[in-house]
């Protein structure tokens, strides 16, 4: 029923919106646009309320850890059932204090993302109404999806066998 | 005044011995047929699931399954919450189980094979079995868990509901006879068992029963799908074996009493001389296995889905036959 | 019956053992703590192809406190662990645990996560171990006739006295 868009169009409309701090672009069909942390929360409006993008279903809120010099990121998927398109929001963050908005009153669903997002990387959602653990056990110390998180069991015993990119030595 | 003498009256020469003979018999078979329709349960269960049932204990066929569970019980840890209110939470498995037991007081098992016979028989039925409630919603109240409290008002909502069609479809029966008395009513299926001119009360009957024992699929206050154990959450070991024996005993005395009501108790079928206590027991069994086989076949009914029933349902069909067995019983005289 | 079988020599009298033990473990009615993948394993060793009702372990017991059997099944977090353990207590004495899996003995494939417990056997006392991942129903069947071995050769009084037992 209703008109997909295309990623070209998505630039468009979002560059011509928010100006030229949004980059866009098409990996495997899906639009996929890199917003800066503080038109974070606008882009996500607009995407719930502009009748072109109607985006009324969020996907995931997750994490990526890309190592000390590059920082957090943040992605969120979008759908929209109406349209049936796909845009997906990056929100890179600095590594040492990664503070983002919370969508959790725009996205019901994102509040219990948003929660494990936290756990597991540090990051801080402002905004969050529960930013408790989800879960983790109350006393854990650490965030374990962080890349420099040890492993513990890891660090008493080694991985047998080859490590993953490496070639398996001959008996 | 006592209608008719049993043997167990005849041949004792002492009122106490008689006594004494009499409650053993009345305990014994509350503590044998019930153990048997248990056992028929998970065998029939079973083999109506493709599979086998209980095959170990006691080696041919698991007989002997009951029994373990039995010996089990007895072993448990009685656990009695914080909470609890002690005195009425370790009472009420025997305010469940005691009624059921004084019922088959009255039960009559053959034309002169009974412990009693009142005169006001199947009106003392109705009136022990409703005891039974008060057993459940005891349980509920004094575990001290929200949901048990849930479970024992659901089951008491149920169990208020359908005694009416349970009561009704006994006046039914009770206008045709001409007598209150269990074994005056048997005789007056000489005849013409009632469940042929009473079918509809029969089914009646039957649904009501059913839905007192919370058997599926009535069995919503104690599933543990909707509400864990219902009523019976917080209980463990001898006590918990004391409910679940009501429930088979209320299976055993209530077919019991819908096979004296409408399906000639002892009576043979005409043509087959086959003693009167074999005839009884052969209808209590096979009315259990019609009770065991809708546990097999119907998924349960929700609370408000029972209620309808029975109120929307089962009542007015009750009272509209009623209505009829009365004109039919004027037109008659 | 407790009280008689604890403090008094009866339960030490070689037919009464053998009666009572031969009660614990023809009717073992089993909780099933499923957690994970080793629970459909364990729901499909109670149906009809490998029933074991068979073998007296009467399945889906209402409620802990209800069962006499604990079978933990599936990967054991340790955000579930205090569930665990709060269950295993609420269920009446004597009681037994079949840990069924790779992950509830050991951790299983998630030997080196940062969120499983390595084994539920530091969570409750274990009497039969299964393995497998998942074992198959068969390897159930075999655990709990195990199980009903071990039962058959035990001493009561030892077991509540042994310290795994609630019951002092």
């Amino acid at each position: 029923m209703g008109r997909p868009l295309s990623a070209d169009e998505v630039a468009e409309r979002l560059r011509a919106r928010f100006g030229e701090g949004v980059e866009v672009e098409d990996q495997h069909g899906h639009a996929v646009a890199t917003v800066p942390v503080d038109r974070y929360r606008e882009v996500v409006r607009f995407l719930r309320d502009d009748p072109a993008f109607a985006c009324d279903f969020c996907d995931f809120t997750g994490g990526v850890d890309l190592g000390p010099e590059r920082g957090f990121e943040v992605v969120s998927h979008f759908y929209s059932t109406e349209h049936v398109h796909n845009v997906r929001l990056k929100v890179r963050l600095p590594h040492e204090e990664p503070v983002i908005d919370s969508i959790a009153d725009l996205f019901p669903t994102c509040n219990w993302h948003e929660r494990e997002t936290a756990e597991m990387f540090g990051i801080r959602f402002e905004g969050h109404p529960l930013p408790v653990k989800l879960l983790l056990p109350e006393p854990f110390e650490g965030f374990p999806l962080r890349k420099d998180f040890p492993l513990m069991s890891r660090e008493a015993k080694p991985w047998p066998g080859a490590v993953e990119g490496e070639e398996e030595e001959e008996e | 005044m006592i209608a008719q003498t049993s043997i167990l009256d005849g041949w004792a020469s002492s009122f106490w011995l008689a006594l004494a003979v009499k409650t053993a018999g009345v305990l014994g078979f509350f503590l044998v047929v019930p153990l048997v329709v248990g056992y028929l349960e998970h065998k029939v269960l079973a083999h109506m699931q493709a599979r086998l049932g209980p095959m170990e204990a006691g080696g041919f066929h698991g007989w002997a399954q009951l029994v373990a569970d039995g010996v089990k019980f007895v072993q448990k840890e009685d656990v009695v919450p914080a909470a609890a209110d002690r005195i009425v939470f370790s009472l009420a498995p025997a305010v469940a189980l005691i009624p059921y037991i004084v019922v088959l007081v009255v039960l009559p098992l053959d034309r002169n094979l009974y412990a009693l016979d009142l005169d006001v028989g199947i009106f003392f039925v109705m009136a022990v079995a409703g005891i039974g409630v008060i057993g459940t919603l005891m349980a509920g109240w004094a575990s001290a868990n929200k949901y048990s409290l849930m479970g024992a008002l659901r089951a008491a909502a149920q169990l208020i509901a359908y005694e009416l069609p349970l009561v009704l479809a006994a006046a039914g029966v009770v206008m045709l006879a001409g007598t209150l008395s269990l074994v005056g009513i048997v005789e007056a299926q000489r005849d013409l068992w009632y469940v042929v001119p009473l079918f509809p009360l029969f089914l009646v009957f039957m649904v009501a029963s059913l839905a007192e024992l919370t058997r599926p699929p009535f069995d919503m206050p104690v599933a543990d799908s909707e509400i864990i154990f219902g009523a019976l959450t917080e209980y463990t070991g001898l006590k918990f074996a004391f409910f679940l024996l009501a429930e088979y005993g209320g299976i055993v005395v209530l077919s019991g009493i819908a096979s004296v009501l409408f399906l000639g108790g002892y009576l043979p079928l005409p043509g087959l001389p086959i003693p009167g206590p074999l005839m009884m027991m052969g209808k209590i069994f096979a009315l259990s296995f019609v009770v065991i086989w809708l546990r097999a076949t119907y998924p349960r009914l929700r609370e408000d889905q029972l209620q309808r029933f029975a109120w929307v349902g089962l009542v007015p069909l009750s009272l509209v036959w009623i209505l009829g067995v009365g004109f039919a019983r004027v037109a008659m005289s | 019956m407790g009280l008689i079988t604890e403090k008094t020599p009866l339960a030490k009298i070689q037919p009464v053992r053998f009666l009572l033990n031969w009660g614990r473990r023809y009717s073992l009615w089993v909780f099933n703590f499923g957690l994970a993948c080793c629970s459909i394993e364990f729901i499909a060793s109670s149906t009809s192809k490998n029933d074991f009702i068979r073998l007296g372990v009467i399945p889906f017991a209402h409620g802990p406190r209800q069962a006499d059997l604990l079978v933990v099944a599936g990967t054991l977090t340790d955000k579930m662990a205090p569930v665990l353990k709060r269950l295993y207590d609420q269920i009446p004495d004597p009681k037994y645990v079949i840990s069924f899996g790779s992950c509830s003995n050991c951790g299983g494939p998630y030997w080196d996560s940062y969120s499983v417990t390595k084994g539920v056997d530091q969570i409750v006392p274990v009497d039969v171990y299964v393995p497998g991942c998942p074992p198959r129903p068969e390897a159930l069947l075999h655990g709990i006739v195990k199980l009903q071995e071990k039962i058959r050769d035990e001493d009561i009084q030892e077991k509540f006295r042994s310290g795994t037992s609630a019951v002092r």
